[in-house]
């Protein structure tokens, strides 16, 4: 076991090596110039050129690379190009509200579409199974931006149960912080939703095929303790999986979900820094970005250990 | 919100048996476990009609979609204009009978590029054991960057732009996740008695994925290919949405959407058509990818 | 059994849902704005944004600011004195200014500032060019030695757009004016709180104890800045969807811009009222790149001109008729001296006439590259109708759509089209930043070393120079309608016309001011 996990966390850093590799030679082969976007709509050739100089923008690829890598080595990310404040910083302040808006959205997802798929499975082939499914494949068929408009529009505008946008720091207590997070969350999990219910159902179809599960339900094991306690066990598998690759998938939501409720979170972060050609932060989100979709990874294989005893390493 | 899981290989590696793909099936069964499947009839109806749509846009639509009308900006739906008019004047009906062009394009295309080159890829770590480490090493890397920031940032890479530079951005993104599923599918197969056997008779390595290895990764590859090509076009609104899509003048749902999706509460037909045309090609397409996934193999559409 | 889940679900639902809406405005101590755009650059000496400009009025004082006539008033200044021959100014600053820091301003901490200023802007670098020093004769006064009279040197030091002069402390001052300034210690009515900001989402000002507003009552940029706010809270909302409803849901006070079309269902609602800060609006303007064919040829940038109908073009970025204005000239209509010098020459050919003209002027056929930024509202459309235009008119147009952080890069290239060059892009400026013959950057003849598209003019730069030395105010308006005309004729840039843009103001706040940006003195709760 703990040499798998050793040779899981060293077979991590080529992908993160790469990562890096490929994310700077990307970004230094898009066409657009910072300097440029800085120097603003007024600039004059040599102004941009200033800025360039003093950014060390016109220094060659390997000797930025150098810069670059050496100082992530030391936990240095460097210094936006637009606001001069330090990368890490940066985004260490929009750690919050990404995280709270995964950790939000998956609970969302799971609490309602776990019953619902267990729920499509048990009345398999009824029109609530074929209703379920249909929101589930609905679910993923409209864009995230769509749903987010028509949900503040009722829920923010028109009822004003929740804010329209923005977000309220945990350590403005528990309240407002759900609040500032339950409109942008259930948005986003709509989409989640849909494919948590979708591949819950399926499990618990095959599953419910089983010997045992026949054999529990012939011993006289209550029908809700045959769904619940024996089915949905042995369905856990594939969809602690499914929530794994899911929450690597709300990074992606993220960067929609945070522009259309303002919320000051890494994808907005990202966007943004692409738009400007912002390099230092935009290399250093995606980095942090791979890294946590590694380790997420990592943890979802370790935990098939502890919810399937039979797998081993 | 780019992709859907398909992860069949993590899924296969958590479960006591490998993934087994069934063997070839002949094709009287094939049609008769198509007949068993309405919603696939369903979906293929509808996703006929898109198709239609989009072959005939010249005849359907009322005028040029890139026409520019500033003086008629933001009108609402009238018998002039069936779905109203955008900012520019333009026309929100023959822009979204045109979207259905460019949506099924984008959407195809990837499904079809990224599924090739996809394959492609996996057949190759799949098969050659040295290479395996360093392909799957760079697809890990590629997939771990979320799939959305790839696609802008290629976007903005290639200049933005035209279609194939869209089809292009998304493809890459989507490419490891087929060849992922690809090496997983061969590595099951390269396993199998009857294929051992082939080795050991001396048949070729193409022979040997021809005969074997082929037909049994199509089948899972084509129903992934389906939900690639519906998170391709929803992809594609989120590009524009973002502002790294395609360009106006080339009309897509996806585009017409986020151009129009600052106005939403005053002029929600700007958002609401195009959203309609693409919810349901999505669900189309999603339908007969279900459909297809219970046909070719029954075993497999429990498991997705 | 389901009775008593339904009650618990109702008891818990309860005060959570009676609890006030999060960031509820209303709130007479805290006033919260949403700018038109995100601000990534403190420093408005290093940057011309507007948003930065909004940024920089609140943290920095000028020594002179204006009316509402554009006359220059003293700010920060108590008066000034101007030697007999015009050579030496001195301005003396009035008691009490104080720094963020506590330190006292001083007239050096003004002259070093002042400097860093006329190096980066371009009213500041033509007063640069006619001054010897910006020094100082005592701590309360300032000096300026010029090597020629220079007439609209308080126009300029008090301009009140686009890099403002703006006052920092002296080892501020000093920093290399192509490197931006982080630290933001000024002597404005807001102190910036450093601590509270987070780029791209919040800018968090408190009131300046110590600042000491002039008597009277506030216009434009001068006057008294009354601070009715203990704190303003900046919240950047970058989707204009939200940020409607935001300002309907009350959660916040002010937003910058409204789009155009989301005016009426703002105008409809009680509780909100829009508002036009700067009345004099932004002009729209396309630049011709004049180093390479065609529009290198004077006279096919004639026939574009007067093939340009401006009223589409308005209307694509202003849907009401109050919020455009045609205005046929290269200077902004409704500004002091400008006149329509273009009635007659501007649309005054209709397409089929504007064919043959193209023929006429020995246009061969060259690509037409034009340069349109797809994520910029108020540029995207008339990149889109310059091209329909053009092409209608028989040019070979290629429209190359991209984000704008690729446009402003091709921008700059000098190449050939076939080598990444350009031949049109679309852009607009504030009216009052382009109000005079020196500060237009679409008219000046700079060449090689001025704005993109680069137009060389020696006899438009021989009349700038004229006007800065200009001996009264006569002599001045005859020079800029010689540059009013001389633009018209030689076509640097084509004018499309001006629009104006609305904010909004919750309707339970008074005394919003116009001005060239959003200011936040003077407004109040009632």
């Amino acid at each position: 076991m703990a040499s798998y996990i050793l040779r899981r966390i060293l077979a991590t850093i080529p992908v993160v090596l790469f990562v890096m590799v490929f994310v700077f030679s990307l970004l230094y082969i898009t066409p657009g110039d910072p300097a440029a976007i800085l120097a603003g709509d007024q600039a004059t050739q040599a102004e941009i050129e200033a800025i360039r100089t003093d950014l060390g923008l016109d220094r060659s690829f390997p000797v930025r690379f150098v810069e670059w890598s050496t100082g992530v080595m030391r936990g240095d990310f460097g210094t936006s190009i637009f606001t001069r404040l330090p990368v890490s910083t940066m985004i260490l302040q929009r750690v919050e509200p990404t995280l709270s808006l995964m950790v939000v959205t998956m609970i969302i997802a799971i609490v309602v579409a776990v019953p619902l798929g267990v729920l499509a499975a048990w009345k398999h082939g009824s029109v609530l199974d074929r209703v379920i499914m249909l929101f589930a494949v609905l679910g993923f068929s409209v864009p995230v931006f769509v749903i987010g408009y028509v949900l503040a529009w009722t829920l923010a505008l028109q009822l004003g149960w929740l804010p329209v946008q923005g977000y309220s720091p945990f350590a403005d207590g528990f309240w407002p912080w759900l609040r500032s997070l339950l409109l942008p969350s259930f948005t986003l999990a709509t989409f989640y939703i849909a494919i948590i219910a979708r591949i819950t159902r399926a499990t618990m179809l095959e599953i419910m095929q089983q010997d045992y599960i026949r054999t529990a339900r012939g011993k006289g094991v209550s029908e809700r303790s045959v769904l619940f306690v024996h089915a949905l066990r042995n369905a856990s598998v594939p969809i602690v999986t499914v929530v794994g690759i899911g929450i690597a998938l709300v990074i992606s939501g993220a960067v929609v979900i945070e522009s259309v409720f303002a919320l000051p979170g890494l994808g907005r972060l990202t966007v943004d820094s692409i738009l400007r050609r912002d390099y230092p932060v935009i290399q250093a989100v995606i980095l942090i970005f791979s890294f946590v979709y590694v380790v997420i990874n990592l943890l979802i294989d370790l935990s098939y250990t502890v919810i399937d005893p039979r797998i081993r390493y | 919100m780019t992709d859907l899981p398909r992860d069949p290989e993590k899924y296969a590696a958590a479960r006591p048996m490998p993934a087994i793909l069934a063997a070839p099936k002949n094709h009287s069964r094939m049609i008769r476990s198509l007949r068993r499947h309405p919603t696939m009839w369903l979906g293929g109806v509808l996703l006929g009609l898109v198709v239609l749509l989009a072959i005939f846009a010249p005849v359907i639509a009322t005028t040029d979609p890139a026409a520019l009308n500033p003086a008629m900006r933001v009108r609402p739906p009238s018998a002039a204009a069936f779905f109203g008019t955008d900012m520019l004047g333009r026309d929100v009906f023959s822009r979204c009978i045109y979207g259905a062009r460019v949506s099924l394009i984008v959407g195809l295309g990837v499904a079809v590029l990224a599924s090739a080159i996809g394959m492609v890829i996996g057949l190759v770590a799949g098969f050659t054991r040295w290479a395996d480490g360093l392909i799957m090493r760079v697809m890990d890397g590629m997939m771990s960057i979320p799939a959305i920031l790839l696609a802008i940032a290629l976007m903005t890479l290639l200049r933005g732009g035209s279609v194939f530079n869209v089809i292009l951005a998304i493809t890459l993104a989507e490419i490891p996740r087929v060849a992922r599923l690809t090496r997983s599918a061969v590595l099951s197969v390269r396993e199998l008695a009857y294929v051992e056997a082939a080795v050991a008779c001396g048949t070729s390595k193409f022979g040997i994925i021809r005969q074997h290895i082929l037909p049994n990764t199509i089948a899972p590859i084509t129903v992934q290919a389906t939900y690639i090509c519906a998170s391709a076009m929803i992809t594609e609104a989120i590009l524009s949405f973002i502002g790294a899509g395609l360009p106006t003048s080339i009309p897509s749902w996806g585009n017409i959407m986020a151009e129009g999706r600052a106005l939403w509460q005053v002029k929600p037909n700007i958002v609401f058509f195009p959203a309609i045309f693409l919810s349901l090609t999505v669900l189309a397409v999603n339908l007969l990818g279900d459909g297809l996934r219970d046909a070719v193999d029954p075993r497999l559409a429990k498991r997705m | 059994m389901m009775k008593r889940r339904t009650l618990l679900g109702a008891a818990a639902a309860t005060p959570f849902l009676s609890m006030p809406a999060l960031g509820q405005s209303g709130d007479t101590k805290v006033l919260k704005y949403v700018p038109a755009s995100n601000l990534t650059v403190l420093d408005p000496i290093f940057t011309p944004a507007a948003v930065s400009v909004t940024h920089g009025y609140c943290v920095f004082d000028t020594l002179y600011g204006v009316d509402a006539s554009q006359t220059p008033q003293p700010q920060m200044a108590e008066g000034h004195t101007v030697s007999d021959d015009g050579l030496e100014w001195r301005i003396t600053l009035r008691d009490g200014l104080k720094f963020h820091d506590g330190e006292p301003v001083r007239a050096q901490d003004c002259a070093a500032s002042l400097a860093r200023w006329a190096q980066r802007d371009p009213f500041g670098q033509a007063l640069n060019a006619a001054t010897e020093s910006f020094g100082h004769a005592d701590d309360k006064t300032i000096v300026i030695k010029l090597t020629r009279p220079f007439g609209p040197l308080l126009n300029a030091i008090g301009k009140p757009h686009s890099r403002p002069a703006m006052m920092m402390p002296e080892r501020l001052a000093k920093t290399d004016p192509q490197t931006q300034i982080t630290e933001m210690v000024g002597s404005g009515p807001y102190r910036f709180l450093a601590d509270e900001y987070v780029s791209g989402d919040r800018v968090i000002y408190e009131r300046f104890a110590d600042y000491v507003p002039r008597e009277g009552a506030a216009e434009w940029t001068s006057g008294g800045k009354q601070v009715n706010f203990d704190r303003l809270e900046w919240q950047i909302i970058p989707d204009a969807a939200t940020a409607i409803a935001a300002i309907q849901a009350g959660e916040v006070d002010w937003l910058g811009a409204v789009l155009t079309d989301l005016q009426p269902i703002l105008e409809m609602h009680p509780d909100v009222n829009l508002h036009r800060t700067d009345p004099y609006g932004i002009m729209h303007v396309i630049r011709f790149n004049h180093l390479i064919a065609p529009f290198d040829n004077v006279e096919l940038r004639r026939v574009v001109m007067q093939a340009v109908d401006q009223l589409p073009f308005l209307q694509s970025v202003a849907a009401n008729e109050a919020d455009r204005e045609e205005c046929l000239a290269l200077f902004p209509c409704g500004t002091p001296n400008v006149e329509e010098v273009g009635k007659g020459i501007i649309g005054s050919l209709d397409i089929e006439a504007a064919k043959q003209a193209v023929i006429d002027a020995g246009y061969k056929g060259e690509p037409v590259v034009i340069l349109n930024p797809t994520d910029i509202a108020s540029i995207h459309p008339h990149g889109l109708l310059a091209a329909d235009l053009l092409g209608k008119i028989g040019f070979n147009v290629d429209l190359v759509e991209t984000d704008w952080g690729t446009v402003v890069q091709r921008r700059v290239s000098k190449e050939t089209v076939e080598n990444g060059g350009w031949n049109l892009a679309a852009t607009n400026w504030p009216a009052i930043s382009i109000n005079n013959p020196a500060t237009n950057a679409t008219t000046r003849g700079l060449g090689d070393s001025g704005w993109w598209g680069w137009y060389e003019d020696a006899e438009m730069e021989q009349l700038v120079v004229d006007w800065l030395a200009a001996a009264d105010e006569n002599a001045a308006a005859e020079l800029y309608l010689d540059v009013q005309q001389r633009a018209i004729d030689r076509v640097p840039t084509l004018p499309l016309g001006l629009s104006y843009r609305s904010g909004a103001v919750r309707a339970d706040l008074d005394g919003a001011l116009q001005g060239s940006v959003d200011m936040f003195w003077n407004i109040r709760r009632t």
